[in-house]
């Protein structure tokens, strides 16, 4: 059971201690949106009190890492502070495979582990409360939350946590990297309820894969969300799929089944070997794709082929595709 | 004005006069996978007006994500050129429980596509469409229509408008085109009370007690430009992953790319697919130099597209406060709190 307010607290009270100018933290605060917190990038001592931690901190705050480090690199600026960033268990790995990739420097980051029962996002939150809600609290396994007409409804959020919040591996915590852990618990150990969700078998015959790939796929718009929003795919602007007309003219910006089929194909084994299976991906997909049946494939796959297991090694070269530090064309 | 009943249980026969009549039906209603969605709708059964509005905007029907234009091949030295019409827009259809906020969309999207080079597909597939507005009882907790101006029984812009009860429609056959469904409903129409405009009335209070709190901001009307240097828009744009997700999902939001892709030496086509302001390459130019280089650059392109160039430029704003950006975005970045924090720098 984690009790939030105690947990924000501890936050709060410890960056404070640490914080010194040229430092810079990435952590969650409120984004006026019901159901949803937003990352927010803190440069002030002052601002640190707007910082806010429960169960919709969703998103994976190491998708902005590399993009601070290469603009960093861009201009010249050497990285002056140290950067603080609170972190779900989940997402240490991503920030470990990304140290792995030479895209941050470890001795820049210090990370800042708070414990965690599950995450919910607002979708979750809708299906829970039956009803649009205008503001939501957590205490433990409890939201309390308000609809439109100002009533005021609880529910247990056990049970609804985020699909891959049943997964026991996401959430352990590799043990390479120093971390601070905060939290009323000795150490982070997961609690919540596990959910079975359809993968792809390995025993599907290639029709039936495809089949089950394609309905799924067809609803693709190609907005690019899953993209951007994913830690493990640091090119930004340099991507393949942003231009087209330089080198491959196959790909064109056409919402075909062909080409969604090309578009998420590429991403997908561009990101094997260092996806960690956050699932950023699947919650963001405005269309609500079910990419996680991908990630999940990649990951054994990964696994089973190489021994390779994304995010476990925070300096480890990943043997299907590796990434070096200042790499012009990733 | 011509006020109707409709009562619900005679829906059916409305389904099956349009059926007579060879018009299809858009409105939303559940895919095979429980989604909310604008689709094709058989029944009345199908649609699901109880519920808020789907995330995907109507506008990807008459402006698809990817369309054909045109194709060519070249023959004895010559090339020929067809235009490509898609049968889809030719057929007459009808939008059926459009809220007030969509259907001024749908009002913007013609209002733009009219302009100096009319786009033919569009406004064909628009003149054979007929809008069936309705007022809205079911606002998400994302929306602002009030602030953008559009009260929630608004019927501007429909050809028919519906008024919700338990049992009923009230039904006002506003437009010529909506006056020409009135015959083929003459079965099922029934004379309304005097007491029948008050419904309207109760629905716009009732939603209003259920909508987010309106942000005056007539008053910065033309000005938003002044708030270009501010520093707000860093806030904003350093959490920003730039996905498009808001722009995709905007019913008001017209850009597009066009590309070229030749199939052999001879033939080939011509093809137009959505593009985002967000993305870098939207404003690359050729040379290499960018001039929205930027994640902030283009957030801020965004919202000054929406709240101000359009105002300057055509007197509307191009926002219809539906809440879709907000619903959509994956960091929480509420276009709310953008405009009430641009209020807020206009007045320091």
């Amino acid at each position: 059971m984690v009790n939030w307010t105690k947990i924000t607290d501890a936050t709060r009270h410890y960056l404070k201690q640490v914080f010194q100018s040229d430092d810079l933290i990435l952590s969650y605060t409120d984004s006026h949106t019901p159901g949803m917190m937003t990352p927010v990038v803190i440069r002030k001592a002052e601002d640190i009190d707007s910082i806010i931690l429960n169960p919709i901190c969703t998103q994976n705050l190491a998708v902005y890492l590399s993009e601070f480090f290469q603009n960093d690199i861009q201009t010249g600026k050497p990285v002056k502070g140290k950067w603080y960033i609170t972190v779900k268990p989940c997402d240490v790995r991503s920030v470990i495979q990304m140290m792995a990739d030479e895209q941050i420097l470890k001795e820049h980051i210090e990370l800042i582990v708070f414990d965690c029962d599950g995450t919910v996002t607002n979708k979750n939150l809708k299906e829970l409360f039956k009803s649009e809600i205008r503001k939501v609290d957590f205490n433990d396994h409890q939201a309390k939350a308000e609809t439109l007409l100002n009533e005021e409804l609880t529910a247990d959020l056990s049970g609804l946590y985020q699909v891959k919040c049943s997964d026991r591996e996401i959430c352990s915590i590799p043990a390479v990297n120093e971390f601070t852990f905060i939290g009323e618990r000795e150490r982070f150990e997961f609690s919540g309820t596990a959910k079975n969700t359809a993968i792809i078998q390995d025993t599907l015959t290639q029709e039936e894969c495809f089949e089950k790939v394609s309905a799924e796929l067809s609803k693709c718009i190609r907005c690019n969300a899953c993209r951007n929003i994913c830690p493990a795919c640091f090119c930004s602007d340099r991507c393949v799929m942003d231009k087209p007309k330089l080198s491959v003219p196959y790909i064109t910006k056409e919402i075909t089944l062909d080409q969604i089929f090309q578009y998420h194909l590429i991403r997908f084994y561009h990101v094997a070997p260092n996806c960690t299976a956050c699932g950023e991906c699947e919650r963001i997909c405005p269309q609500g794709i079910s990419l996680s049946i991908f990630y999940k494939y990649l990951h054994r796959m990964n696994k089973h082929l190489f021994g390779d297991e994304s995010g476990s090694s925070d300096s480890d070269r990943q043997k299907l595709l590796s990434y070096r530090f200042g790499e012009d064309l990733v | 004005m011509d006020t109707n009943r409709i009562y619900k249980k005679d829906m059916v026969q409305v389904f099956s006069a349009l059926k007579k009549l060879n018009i299809s039906v858009i409105g939303q209603g559940f895919d095979e996978k429980q989604r909310l969605v604008f689709k094709k709708v058989s029944s009345f059964q199908e649609l699901a007006l109880d519920e808020i509005t789907p995330l995907q905007p109507v506008k990807s029907f008459l402006f698809p994500p990817t369309e054909k234009v045109f194709s060519y091949a070249k023959q004895d030295e010559k090339y020929q050129i067809t235009p490509e019409t898609s049968p889809e827009s030719s057929e007459k259809k009808v939008l059926f429980g459009l809220r007030p906020c969509d259907v001024h969309a749908i009002e913007y999207l013609k209002k733009f596509y009219d302009g100096h080079f009319p786009d033919q597909p569009i406004l064909r597939y628009l003149e054979n469409t007929i809008i069936i507005g309705i007022a809205c009882e079911h606002p998400s907790n994302a929306c602002f229509c009030t602030t953008m101006d559009i009260s929630p029984i608004s019927s501007t812009g429909a050809d028919v408008f519906l008024t919700p009860t338990e049992n009923f429609f009230v039904i006002e056959f506003l437009t010529e085109k909506g006056k020409s469904l009135q015959s083929a409903f003459s079965e099922v129409l029934k004379s309304s009370e005097a007491t029948d405009v008050q419904w309207k009335q109760n629905i716009e209070t009732e939603t209003s007690k259920k909508l987010l709190e309106k942000i005056e901001i007539n008053s910065i009307k033309g000005q938003i430009n002044k708030a270009y240097d501010k520093p707000l828009w860093k806030k904003y744009s350093d959490v920003c992953v730039a996905c498009g997700g808001c722009t995709f999902d905007c019913p008001t939001c017209t850009c597009f790319d066009m590309r070229d892709v030749m199939e052999s030496k001879k033939t080939g086509y011509r093809y137009r697919a959505w593009d985002s302001c967000s993305f870098a390459s939207f404003t690359l130019h050729a040379s290499g130099h960018n001039p929205r280089n930027t994640k902030m650059d283009r957030l801020r392109q965004r919202i000054m597209h929406k709240y101000h160039y359009t105002v300057t430029n055509m007197q509307t704003w191009s926002c219809t406060g539906c809440g879709r950006c907000v619903r959509v975005c994956p960091v929480g970045i509420n276009t709310r709190s953008i405009l009430k924090d641009i209020k807020e720098a206009l007045h320091e």
